[in-house]
């Protein structure tokens, strides 16, 4: 088995490519971190140019209804062929080395994010699109990022986590009367399963350095109501650094709004990649 | 080393902006104790006015009028504003036209009530200038300035700032000399919705770029003190025995006030139309 990789999961739906930035996203981390081992599983057949940044691909077919991916990824911790993996969002872009992350990660068998940052790199204390949590009292935990090592307490939590899942209104219905989620999320149903098992100090921590830049346009404090944060500011890659509206980023990007990820970029990101290897 | 302060004083057809720099010298030198120097295009109109005032200057420094084109609002409380020329493009000069090692600059709408000042020199820093301010409008906050735009970097004032002069200083005022030059880029850049050049926001993109494109940095450090401010939206009443009265606009009801007093707290008083009646009354 191999000690550490990345997962990610990047089923293309009719409206979405998230290959592509699952492709994006793996040149971001190989930029950064080159020994690096990504495993993508996706419901699509990549093309050439994908593959070779991937050091390992899934194609698992879809159920067509198939819907955010939930019913995916509710099996990382069987599929994934590391001891310890990381598992991100597809919209999602590495911004340094993540040596230091790796090493904090050792601490816990499971771990997720649990506080996330504007691109000025404020901690961001909005809760509006955090009402479930904050009215039902649930870990505020983002599967955006999150850790896991083959452990029993690890295995525990994910299967508690396809019981949540697989039964996910039955569950909404009792653990989120107040403001109830009409969709399954991972989100939710990773903090049903934290609450259930009692364990949210156990795979998280508020105050720690592994937060996520997180682009909704509500969580940047700005006065003006944007309805896309895409259309306030831009994603630059340049000299090997990614800005966002001029501010140099750093850890990890969600940027959530396909606008964001532009063919140039990728380009971008292709052309520093061939300067590394 | 030597110390002092330098004051940017260009007039335009309204405003007497070498009066007030005379008043803001007096505050200086009575609580700051410190020699203050004159950067004017307007020395002419100094010694024909205030021949007997020229004394209070360490050191009149004259440069060259130059045509303006950009033009400011400027209110007087709820009442009619007015247009007028705008010449703020020296400030970025200060390193260079600075006849002292170690510098305040104020604007000289920045009156001086206390020595906190002072303590700017017994500390190691070179650059020292306010990010934060205080509004002292009790329902002003609609109006307050953090950023430089809402989505863009926070804002620093150069309302005063401290510097020494050394290589990190120099390169910065060359980099604010670049903004400057270039600034219809850098407001594009850093979406600036405003048109006119403003030194606060040349500023703020100068400390980011030096700053690595990043916030939340140990350079510049805080100035002493707290930045007080009042908006040309409110009027300034009466300045007695180290004592403001203002009359604070109330956002929400167009043409009343609410009345805020200061005691030995300096101010940024951005009405320079009442505040020019005031010092006429102080006897300037």
């Amino acid at each position: 088995m191999i000690e550490k990789g990345f997962l990610i999961y990047a089923n293309n739906t009719w409206k979405e490519d998230y290959l592509k930035q699952a492709y994006a996203l793996a040149l971001s981390i190989k930029l950064y971190n080159s020994d690096a081992h990504i495993t993508v599983v996706t419901n699509t057949e990549p093309e050439a140019k994908y593959s070779k940044v991937f050091d390992n691909v899934i194609v698992k077919k879809t159920k067509p209804n198939s819907l955010l991916n939930v019913e995916e990824r509710i099996n990382a911790f069987d599929i994934s062929p590391y001891l310890k993996t990381i598992v991100m969002d597809a919209d999602v872009l590495v911004t340094e080395n993540l040596n230091s992350w790796w090493k904090y990660l050792k601490n816990y068998m499971i771990y997720y994010a649990s506080s996330v940052r504007t691109y000025r790199d404020k901690i961001s204390d909005s809760t509006a699109y955090r009402k479930t949590f904050v009215q039902n009292e649930l870990p505020n935990l983002y599967n955006t990022f999150s850790y896991f090592e083959k452990s029993e307490e690890a295995a525990l939590f994910y299967r508690m986590q396809r019981v949540v899942i697989e039964n996910w209104q039955t569950f909404y219905k009792k653990y989120t009367p107040k403001k109830k989620q009409k969709w399954c999320s991972m989100d939710v149903s990773s903090a049903i399963t934290s609450k259930l098992l009692c364990n949210e100090e156990q795979i998280t921590s508020k105050d720690s350095f592994i937060n996520v830049v997180h682009l909704k346009p509500k969580q940047q404090g700005w006065s003006f109501r944007y309805q896309k944060a895409s259309t306030a500011v831009t994603l630059n890659f340049s000299d090997k650094n990614f800005y966002i509206g001029n501010f140099k980023q750093n850890g990890i990007i969600h940027y959530v709004e396909n606008n964001f990820l532009s063919d140039y970029l990728i380009t971008q990101l292709e052309e520093a990649n061939a300067t590394v290897s | 080393m030597t110390k002092g302060v330098i004051l940017f004083a260009n007039n335009n057809d309204e405003i007497d902006y070498v009066r007030q720099a005379i008043f803001c010298a007096k505050q200086v030198q009575k609580y700051l104790k410190l020699p203050v120097s004159l950067v004017t295009d307007s020395a002419k109109h100094l010694t024909n006015n205030y021949p007997k005032l020229i004394d209070t200057f360490d050191k009149v420094i004259s440069t060259k009028k130059i045509q303006v084109f950009q033009r400011k609002t400027f209110r007087d409380g709820m009442g009619k504003a007015k247009k007028l020329p705008w010449n703020n493009f020296n400030r970025s000069d200060a390193y260079n036209l600075t006849p002292y090692d170690e510098t305040i600059v104020m604007d000289t709408d920045y009156i001086v009530c206390n020595d906190n000042l002072s303590n700017c020199f017994k500390l190691n820093d070179d650059f020292m200038i306010w990010k934060d301010a205080f509004y002292l409008n009790p329902i002003g906050e609609p109006w307050e300035i953090r950023n430089v735009s809402d989505v863009s970097i926070e804002m620093y004032w150069a309302t005063v700032f401290y510097f020494k002069k050394n290589k990190k200083t120099k390169t910065f005022f060359e980099l604010l000399k670049y903004i400057k030059d270039n600034w219809a880029y850098y407001r594009w850049i850093y979406q600036i919705a405003s048109v006119n050049f403003r030194n606060d926001f040349a500023f703020s993109i100068a400390i980011h770029i030096m700053n690595g494109f990043e916030e939340n940095t140990n350079w510049p450090t805080k100035l002493p003190g707290t930045l007080y401010y009042t908006y040309d939206r409110d009027l300034v009443e009466d300045f007695v025995d180290n004592r403001f009265t203002f009359l604070c606009a109330n956002p929400n009801e167009k043409g009343t006030y609410s009345i805020a007093t200061t005691k030995d707290i300096n101010v940024h008083i951005m009405n320079k139309i009442a505040l020019e009646r005031l010092i006429e009354g102080q006897g300037i």
